[in-house]
């Protein structure tokens, strides 16, 4: 029985090992020990650079929601007043035609009294 | 010491490892190159031990600067993410639904076989993924603790493990980093009971489909008469019927599969262990599900 | 949602009408104006409503919610099987796949049972009340440490079973249950820092 699972594992190497020697082999030991910053290179001050980049433009991004949002509000606030000022100034066009009805009366009125006086003067 | 244990502690598996484009340091315009490495690693190790290996060689086309190589890490298959804390071996069988019988009649001469991954980084780590907060010492904690665990199984208490001595756990671990066989099995042997005394075999099984899910079975070694040995046919029966059906009229609709080959299923467990079980002290099987193809194979 | 806000802006704006309808009977174009600002408002206060909304999900969606030491925790996360490896549920014979049917129609039909969690502290941790729980047997063994982890309002919690090992958080609770129950009780010690390293 158990040289069934010998034969069957060195049949189930030939698979894996086929051409095996393109795949380098890994190791789990790190040669210098644990994790050590490498020495400064360009190549690491630009990837700092383009993180502080792409931060930045995250950053900026968000701003900009944020301004979109203000002028959203504004936007509205905009249209609220300008309904607001339709408003008030038909109510001022009818209370200016109120009181120009009020004049014009009174005016008739004061003409009509002054010429009652006059007809009575005469 | 047999020669399959040592094929078992030998196997190793091809991978073609994909760096996660976002990763890619590169013109805009050339994002459609891909960037990968080939690395071939042993079959029965957790692949995260091989991340700084990895990630060393895909550095200089990374767009960020590696702090730790650990943290933040993961790999994928086809976007799902594959769990650390499992032999990597055990996970290809199960992830990839491995069929080695299919698998040894499609091969030819000049075909190569290769499991591909993608390497991914990012803050948020997928759901259920361990975080590795504590580098290569977490690892190892956390293996003690699964061979502290099968170590129960097996002699009904953790006492053998835990009182290892210091220099004897470290040994331990580095016979897995360094790849020792003989360092492997001087300590592994010191867990094993004897063969009247072993009481349940440290038993996980893999399944994929319909979804990817992790049993744990209870297998004692022998009945309660403890004369009749459990084997392997008799334990899928149990747990799974729906495949192994228990009345053994109806053909078997799965193949088990351990270590990349396919089991017989009249072998007792306790000696499939002995000789198949992986580096963490437990005996993976992956379930692989029939399709129609196998049975006219 | 909107509801709730409209009528809170109601009452808010009928509140200012009364107010100065009790100054000046005749302020009818105030009140037609205020028409026109709750409607904008109205239409302007979904921005307003998402900091609201993310207030009452967080709440209700937390994952873990417990009563008389009934450990509730969401549904167990379906895990996909990658595409490929999917395939194969496409090819079965159809005895394989009667029997895919059975083994989704079984896990649906199933009800959850639950099994017993004792909780016992190491150190100075304080010990958790109730001391005893109840969990699903299909849930992962993470769902407990996190149980912890709130209870005790701790960032890192190690947990180990009958005092000897930790297990692998993906593994069903059920499982290690009937692997190492004593007197039908999984006891689970915990602890600040590494106890049994």
């Amino acid at each position: 029985m158990e040289r069934i699972l010998q034969q069957k594992l060195i049949e189930r190497d030939a698979i894996e090992k086929n051409f095996s020697e393109l795949f380098e082999t890994a190791s789990a030991l790190q040669e210098n020990g644990e994790f050590q910053q490498e020495l400064p290179d360009p190549l690491t001050d630009m990837r700092k650079e383009l993180a502080s980049r792409e931060r930045n433009i995250a950053d900026l991004v968000a701003t900009l929601k944020l301004k979109n949002k203000d002028s959203e509000r504004l936007n509205d606030e905009i249209i609220t007043l300008n309904i607001e000022n339709n408003l008030l100034q038909e109510r001022y066009e009818k209370v200016r035609q109120e009181r120009d009805d009020i004049v014009a009366r009174w005016l008739k009125k004061a003409q009509l009294e002054a010429d009652t006086m006059n007809e009575t003067l005469d | 010491m047999s020669e399959q244990q040592r094929l078992v502690w030998t196997g190793t598996l091809n991978l073609r490892i994909e760096l996660d484009p976002e990763l890619v340091l590169t013109d805009q315009k050339e994002r459609t190159t891909t960037i990968c490495v080939n690395v071939q690693v042993p079959r029965d190790s957790y692949l995260v031990l091989y991340l700084p290996f990895i990630i060393q060689k895909l550095q200089p086309q990374l767009r960020v600067n590696v702090k730790d190589f650990y943290q933040g890490w993961w790999f994928e298959m086809e976007n799902v993410c594959i769990p650390w804390n499992f032999p990597i071996g055990a996970l290809y069988d199960s992830f990839t639904g491995l069929n080695p019988q299919n698998r040894a009649s499609g091969s030819q001469e000049n075909s190569v076989n290769v499991w591909k991954l993608m390497l991914r980084y990012g803050k948020q780590l997928p759901r259920g993924f361990i975080p590795i907060r504590n580098g290569s010492e977490q690892i190892r904690e956390l293996w003690m603790h699964q061979w502290k665990q099968a170590c129960f199984v097996m002699n009904g208490n953790s006492k053998l493990v835990m009182s290892f001595s210091k220099p004897d756990t470290l040994s331990f671990w580095e016979s897995v980093l360094r790849r020792s066989f003989a360092g492997f099995t001087d300590i592994r042997q010191r867990i094993l009971p004897s063969k009247n005394d072993v009481k349940s075999v440290p038993v996980r099984i893999h399944l994929a489909l319909p979804e990817i899910r992790l049993v744990e079975p209870v297998c004692n070694a022998y009945d309660n008469t403890r004369e009749v040995e459990l084997t392997l046919k008799k334990l899928l029966s149990r747990e799974f019927p729906e495949w192994f059906a228990p009345d053994g009229n109806a053909p078997y609709l799965a193949v088990p599969v351990i270590q990349g080959i396919i089991v017989p299923l009249d072998l007792q467990l306790w000696l499939l262990y002995q000789q198949l079980a992986s580096f963490d002290g437990f005996l993976h099987i992956s379930l692989c599900l029939l399709a129609k193809t196998d049975d006219e194979a | 949602m909107s509801q709730l806000l409209e009528s809170e802006s109601d009452a808010g704006s009928s509140s200012n009408v009364e107010s100065s309808i009790s100054q000046d009977n005749q302020f009818t174009m105030q009140d037609e104006l205020e028409q026109y600002t709750k409607k904008l408002d109205i239409l302007g206060l979904d921005n307003d409503s998402e900091p609201l909304n993310k207030g009452t999900s967080s709440g209700s969606s937390g994952d873990l919610q417990e009563s008389n030491g009934n450990i509730m925790a969401t549904a167990v996360p379906k895990r996909r099987a990658p595409m490929t490896t999917s395939r194969i549920l496409t090819h079965l014979t159809p005895a394989g796949d009667a029997a895919i049917k059975h083994v989704i129609d079984k896990e649906h039909e199933l009800l959850p049972t639950k099994v017993h969690i004792k909780f016992q502290p190491i150190g100075s941790v304080l010990q958790v009340s109730p001391q005893t729980a109840q969990i699903s047997s299909s849930q992962p063994f993470s769902v407990l440490v996190t149980y912890l982890k709130k209870k005790l309002k701790l960032a890192t919690v190690h947990c180990y079973v009958n005092n000897s090992f930790s297990p692998a958080p993906q593994q069903a609770i059920g499982d290690l249950w009937l692997h190492f129950k004593v007197k039908d009780e999984l006891i689970v010690s915990y602890c600040k820092g590494v106890a049994f390293g």
